[in-house]
């Protein structure tokens, strides 16, 4: 028994040891805490005589040091696999946050893009003339044509809005992993986790630390490389590359009494779902941005998250059913 | 008054009534053994045996968790924080102060995102309402100033009202999660709740009712340790942003009536970047008052649950996490 707990205490000074950060100190504090204080119990439990107290104590001490064990080990597996994955002098999180970030300038870039053009028809859609002679008045909306932009851009600004406020939710979460993540969550989960009546809230704080460090930044990836492959096997062959440039917009002559205002309403509506040589149209360039890019992204990137991170709670302890979050996803 | 100080009577009570019921279980066993030992009757004479054991461990458990909220009131959540991190927060308080100060922080948050909502719902209103008459001289000068074309030059504006409703119903939902919170936890200071204890321990020694006891003790220790400690900690653990008050005075023309007359519509312009960094604080906000709360309240159901399964009653976990 002495042997196994001196060769766990080994394996666990090498693995903390062998990883590169900040955190380590914090989760040997943890670990200490926690193993002084399960060492006391055992103290009481040897002087009392009580075996119950002795058993629960030598299984809690096995606790801490398997936790910690597990932590370092899967800290450190992401470390090798950074050195592997990630160019040099970066890694995985970096690359996940860049991914981020410029998703959330594509979005906000094509948010501005797509109010120009919506300016630029509600303000054609609007105009009217009235002529007034007298007492007799009549008032003609000749660029009426022009109000169907009103209903799918309102949609548009509603899936980008979404796809943006997806996209803050998950860089919010990512960014705890530059912070607290490891320097927090598992030090102190690691520490409650030690303890029987507290087992469970550690090995969440321990899962969801280990959730937001080693699984996020690699699903991010993985969506992203996925995304990019549907991309480049589904859309660029059928509807050519993305591009966001807006087609010629039309200018409405509000007191032109023929057909060509209705003409020039059609043609602007077409010339929005029309391709280029080699570049998908306006609509589908947005929608595919909005929809697939950023917001079915966000939603493999949440969903696998919050699996991993009730996997992680199990293993550590922990069963916490994760389902609600993920519909609330 | 601090939460630890509105539910110290209601501690003290509840210590009284426990060490109470505690010894008066006590001497119900020890009856219950002396009539067992008298009549000879040996199912007596085992439940007082066996019931001792429960008691002593539903005591001890009973002691440990007071003893961990005497703790949480003791510890300051920030330098807490410090010993883990190096750095402090700023602030100071309990654990369960901690998680009030954040509920609060998160709840007035969602509160201002909310407000900027309406104001760019009033704002977009205002501005797809601008209008210029364009009136072309010889026209005007035959009719009167009555012919001419109409210019809503800001009516693209009115295509976000959708956007900034759904936003805006998403600023309530996300305020009406953050209060909800903020009650329930505030409820806790109270200290009924606590009176949950005794009523365990007593229930734990009962017969046929060890199951109701070892529920109520976890649910009491879950939601008056688990709780609050999980909702402080990520307080400290992911700061509450902030999000100025809109300025509800800029929606008035500047220069008075004189500039509206004019044709001035400089209060009709939606800034795109305002409307950019409205959408991504939108984000942070569901975070903050829906995601990490309801993460505290599954993690405390998923604690429930194990204490429970420890003090001998498994709890269904997947009907209670439907019911939420």
């Amino acid at each position: 028994m002495k042997k196994r707990a001196l060769l766990f205490v080994l394996l666990l000074a090498t693995s903390l040891s062998y990883s590169a950060g900040d955190w380590q100190g914090a989760t040997l504090v943890g670990i200490f805490a926690a193993t002084f204080l399960t060492s006391i119990i055992y103290s009481l439990a040897f002087a009392f005589g009580v075996e119950e107290l002795k058993i629960i104590a030598k299984d809690d001490l096995f606790q801490v040091l398997i936790a910690g064990i597990l932590i370092a080990g899967f800290v450190d597996f992401t470390m090798l696999l950074d050195s592997i994955v990630a160019p040099a002098g970066s890694s995985v999180l970096d690359q996940a946050s860049i991914i981020l970030s410029n998703k959330v300038n594509e979005v906000k870039s094509a948010i501005s893009t797509m109010k120009s053009v919506s300016d630029h028809l509600g303000e054609e859609a609007m105009r009217s003339v009235t002529c007034s002679y007298g007492s007799f008045t009549f008032s003609i909306t000749n660029c009426g044509g022009f109000y169907y932009s009103s209903a799918p851009f309102a949609t548009g600004y509603q899936m980008a809005g979404v796809a943006l406020v997806e996209l803050s939710a998950l860089t919010n979460i990512l960014s705890a992993a530059n912070t607290v993540a490891l320097s927090f969550f598992l030090p102190f989960g690691l520490f409650l986790r030690a303890f029987n009546v507290t087992r469970g809230a550690g090995g969440v704080l321990i899962a969801i630390g280990l959730s937001i460090y080693v699984l996020l930044p690699y699903i991010i990836l993985i969506a992203d490389a996925v995304i990019q492959d549907i991309e480049s096997t589904a859309l660029i062959p059928h509807y050519g590359s993305l591009s966001f440039s807006p087609p010629p917009l039309q200018s409405c002559d509000a007191y032109s009494f023929d057909h060509s205002n209705e003409d020039k309403a059609v043609e602007q509506f077409n010339s929005f779902f029309e391709s280029q040589p080699g570049n998908a149209s306006f609509a589908v360039s947005f929608l595919y941005l909005f929809l697939v890019k950023c917001t079915m992204f966000v939603i493999i990137c949440l969903a696998v998250f919050l699996g991993g991170a009730q996997a992680l709670s199990r293993m550590f302890g922990a069963t916490v059913d994760m389902a609600m979050l993920q519909r609330l996803v | 008054m601090s939460f630890c100080s509105a539910f110290q009577p209601m501690y003290d009570a509840v210590v009284n009534v426990s060490v109470f019921v505690s010894t008066a279980l006590t001497l119900l066993i020890a009856l219950g053994y002396m009539i067992g030992q008298s009549i000879s009757n040996p199912r007596l004479i085992a439940w007082s045996k066996e019931e001792v054991v429960q008691l002593l461990i539903s005591f001890l458990f009973l002691s440990l968790s007071l003893m961990m909220i005497k703790a949480m009131c003791s510890v300051d959540y920030c330098s807490f924080y410090a010993f883990f991190t190096g750095s402090s927060p700023g602030g100071s308080g309990s654990i369960y102060d901690g998680a009030v100060d954040y509920l609060s922080d998160i709840a007035s948050y969602a509160h201002n995102v909310t407000v900027e909502a309406r104001y760019f719902i009033g704002k977009a209103e205002i501005a797809q309402s601008y209008s210029k008459w364009k009136c072309p001289l010889p026209l005007c000068i035959f009719s009167g100033g009555g012919t001419g074309e109409n210019d809503v030059s800001y009516a693209g504006a009115g295509y976000f009202i959708g956007i900034f409703t759904m936003v805006m119903q998403s600023g309530l939902f996300a305020f009406f999660s953050a209060m909800l919170n903020l009650q329930f936890i505030t409820s806790l200071s109270s200290g009924f709740f606590l009176m949950l204890f005794p009523f365990a321990v007593f229930f734990r020694t009962m017969p046929f009712m060890r199951r109701v006891g070892a529920v109520i003790m976890a649910i009491a220790f879950s939601f008056f340790v688990v709780y609050p400690f999980l909702l402080s900690v990520f307080g400290l653990a992911f700061p509450t942003p902030y999000h100025p008050m809109p300025d509800e005075s800029s929606l008035e023309p500047s220069g008075g009536f004189w500039s509206w007359l004019s044709g001035s519509c400089d209060i009709a312009n939606l800034d795109v970047d305002a409307i950019l960094t409205l959408f991504s604080d939108i984000g942070r906000m569901m975070f903050h008052c829906v995601f990490l709360p309801n993460l505290a309240l599954v993690a405390s159901i998923g604690s429930a649950a194990y204490i429970a399964s420890v003090l001998g009653e498994e709890i269904d976990l997947a009907h209670l996490f439907r019911m939420m």
